[in-house]
């Protein structure tokens, strides 16, 4: 599966910015923000981290980072 | 999402769906039921968000990302076929009352999330909505952004 190819904890690139997706979930869910703010701004962060992956992959691929 | 055999009826669905799991050797736990069942009952073809809602519905403890990994597990096992989402984006609806009302600065690099809240970008957007013939009753925004470099 592609995205098993961004799951690579040996990647710097992908440690920050799975720890910027934890965070950035994590802080507005905490907020008392809906799941889908929180989930659709985890998105936009690993966009931004990993524009090459096409954005209808993004959601499954963070799916496996958030609870 | 659509089962595969759609031949099968409305009623037999669901235990389409859970004869899959089993075939497959799936563990069925309960979200992955839920999801099933929910599955079964719709009559369009209803996307991970969409499903979300329904979900939700009959087990609020369902998460968005449980729903994707179990789509994406039930689409790797061919118990269901995934279809064009379209822009594969839902159009999310804030839920917090006025009194808390905030909007959300994210740094990019870091997660950082600050909320902020402007007069002036609250009267833009009712005059904006008033202009447009709408008086405005919800809205939410996230800005996204890098920290700018600090000048030495």
């Amino acid at each position: 599966m592609v995205e098993r190819d961004y799951l690579d904890p040996n990647c710097p690139v992908t440690a920050a910015c799975r720890q910027a997706v934890l965070r950035t979930y994590a802080s507005l869910r905490g907020r008392g923000a809906d799941e889908r703010v929180a989930f659709e701004a985890a998105e936009t962060v690993y966009s931004w981290h990993h524009p090459e992956v096409p954005r209808q992959r993004v959601p499954f691929v963070i799916a496996d980072w958030l609870p | 999402m659509v089962v595969e055999d759609e031949a099968v009826g409305e009623a037999g669905v669901l235990s389409r769906i859970e004869a899959l799991c089993a075939e497959k050797g799936l563990r069925m736990t309960e979200p992955r039921r839920v999801i099933a069942r929910v599955l079964s009952d719709s009559e369009d073809h209803p996307d991970a968000e969409e499903l979300y809602d329904r979900v939700k519905a009959i087990d609020s403890s369902i998460s968005l990302a449980t729903i994707y990994r179990t789509m994406k597990l039930f689409e790797e096992m061919s118990i269901v076929s995934k279809r064009d989402f379209g822009d594969g984006r839902a159009r999310y609806e804030r839920k917090s009352g006025p009194e808390d009302h905030h909007h959300h600065m994210i740094d990019v690099e870091s997660g950082e999330v600050i909320e902020f809240y402007n007069q002036e970008l609250e009267d833009l957007k009712k005059r904006i909505a008033h202009d447009l013939g709408f008086e405005l009753v919800d809205h939410h925004l996230e800005l996204f952004g890098v920290r700018r470099k600090k000048k030495h």
